[in-house]
């Protein structure tokens, strides 16, 4: 085994299937070793016969319900998507702002750590009664999960340069910005992708509680109706797509994370083989 | 003026915390000329990487004054033709080894020297490592990049806080012959410190010894051995004088 061993990569893809094959199994096994109503839950097995199999479910064509599924699915990326934007920004803004000045880092760390501990089910009747129902109340309630992981991880990035990397700029003569710019930002690099690993699938699931609270689109909103109207196929099947697209969302940072910080940065396993982050 | 190298007048700087002022360089006086090496030997404490961050103007004094050929250290960095190394080599990770020693010219706002830039990572023995990344090297190569890329503005002064202070004894000692030779076809005015005394005595023209508590010189021993030193040079006995005087000064 030790003699060949597999490419990184392979391990990782394998693992994950592993993962998700026992997932699965576990989903479908407890549901059919207890007494649990057939009617109410679904296995994953019902889940693929929603999603693929004429005549399962209502309507009878497998097509015409994934048909119904695409556009909710669109919507709920759409909120996502602008929810994460809308943090990104904001959470990057705020952690170059507060590496820059100790007033704003004093006055605002307080509040964003306030903020983060107010439940996010408590916050968002305020959200829809300032901005209404919306894209601005989806992006603003999905941003909220974005913001503080970010502010957070940057923030550190910024701050984790060396003190002699920073006396060397300042010896050499370059200002705040030059220090901003050509060493806190690139250095923050590794500590984005740690924040958007945390951000990106609380964002799926933000805008799923947006849709579900105040509209009448996307996954969110379908899983009140759907339940509604006893449609349990579908019902677990966006319970399902749910997960998979927050599940999606991480592997796309991960993914994104390999490509941006490959040659860059000491890959993991050297910087455990060094004990050495430099 | 024009032959002065290093100049402190009075040089104090006091840190006051809760507990009290505490006086990290206590009227320090020293002269040397243009174009010397001069060490700062002592114990941790003692004030000498102060007196470096004064120099180079990353720390500044309580009072009294410090120059560099004339110049204080706001003007020597206008002059933009100093260099700067430490023991942290504090190179960018996401930076070739070639594109770190570009580095202080852009910092500088200054055109890239090219040609100089592969020159000194010849003169380093680096030139086949040029694009690879510092955690790709070994801490001695990366002490080396650190070193090319303080030469890399041609500087007139040379600032060096204890740059082989993480190596082991065997690379210090390769590093420090190589250093010698760079710094002999320079011609920088230069300020190490450091807490090797060997080091001391064999790279510099002139080693200030320093006390703690306050932070004093003690002496200033000029070391008059013929250049280039060698690895011999370090069994005479006039070599062993110095390092003994040092010693002496260091414990006493």
């Amino acid at each position: 085994m030790s003699a060949r061993r597999l490419p990184r990569w392979a391990v990782t893809l394998l693992t994950t299937l592993v993962t998700l094959v026992v997932l699965l199994a576990g989903w479908q096994l407890a549901i059919t070793l207890t007494d649990v109503s057939p009617y109410l839950t679904k296995t994953p097995l019902d889940v693929w016969n929603y999603l693929f199999v004429d005549g399962a479910f209502d309507p009878a064509s497998a097509a015409e319900r994934r048909a119904e599924l695409l556009p909710m699915i669109g919507v709920t990326l759409f909120h996502a998507g602008v929810g994460l934007a809308f943090g990104v920004s904001l959470g990057l803004v705020g952690a170059v702002v507060m590496s820059v000045s100790r007033t704003v880092r004093a006055t605002f760390l307080p509040i964003a750590l306030v903020l983060q501990t107010v439940p996010l089910i408590a916050m968002a009747p305020v959200v829809y009664a300032v901005f209404g129902s919306g894209v601005v109340t989806a992006a603003v309630i999905a941003g909220v999960v974005t913001f503080f992981p970010l502010l957070m991880n940057v923030g550190a990035g910024l701050g984790a340069a060396g003190g002699d990397t920073v006396d060397l700029v300042r010896a050499y003569g370059g200002g705040r910005l030059r220090l901003l710019f050509s060493v806190q930002l690139p250095s923050a690099l590794p500590y984005l992708f740690a924040g958007l690993k945390i951000a990106a699938p609380a964002t799926v699931s933000a805008a799923t509680l947006y849709e579900f609270l105040f509209s009448f689109e996307g996954l969110g909103a379908n899983l009140l109706t759907s339940k509604s109207y006893s449609d349990y196929g579908l019902l677990w099947t966006l319970v399902a797509t749910t997960i998979a697209l927050a599940l999606a969302a991480y592997g796309l940072v991960v993914l994104l994370e390999r490509l941006v910080l490959a040659g860059r940065f000491p890959p993991e396993s050297a910087l455990a083989r060094r004990g050495d982050s430099r | 003026m024009t032959d002065t190298g290093v100049q402190l007048s009075a040089l104090t700087r006091s840190f006051t915390s809760r507990a009290g002022t505490v006086q990290a360089v206590s009227d320090v006086d020293l002269q040397t000329p243009k174009g010397s090496f001069l060490s700062l030997l002592g114990p941790s404490g003692c004030g000498k990487s102060t007196i470096l961050r004064i120099l180079a103007g990353l720390d500044t004094p309580t009072s009294g004054e410090a120059t560099v050929h004339g110049l204080s250290p706001a003007e020597l960095r206008k002059e933009k033709s100093l260099g700067v190394a430490f023991q942290d080599h504090a190179l960018l990770p996401w930076r070739s080894v070639e594109k770190n020693v570009r580095f202080p010219f852009e910092v500088a706002g200054v055109p890239v020297d090219k040609a100089w830039v592969s020159e000194l990572l010849g003169l380093v023995g680096l030139e086949s490592f040029a694009d690879a990344k510092p955690w790709q090297l070994s801490g001695g190569m990366r002490q080396r990049v650190s070193i090319a890329r303080a030469l890399a503005l041609r500087p007139s002064v040379l600032f060096l806080d204890e740059p082989f202070g993480a190596l082991d004894d065997m690379t210090r000692q390769r590093l420090n012959l190589e250093l010698q030779r760079l710094w002999m076809e320079q011609e920088a005015t230069t300020v190490m410190v450091t807490h090797g005394i060997q080091e001391a005595v064999f790279l510099s023209d002139y080693v200030a010894v320093m006390s703690p508590r306050p932070g004093t010189i003690k002496e200033v021993i000029e070391i008059d051995l013929p250049r280039p030193r060698t690895i011999d040079l370090m069994s005479t006995p006039e070599f062993h004088h110095y390092v003994d005087r040092a010693t002496q000064l260091l414990f006493h």
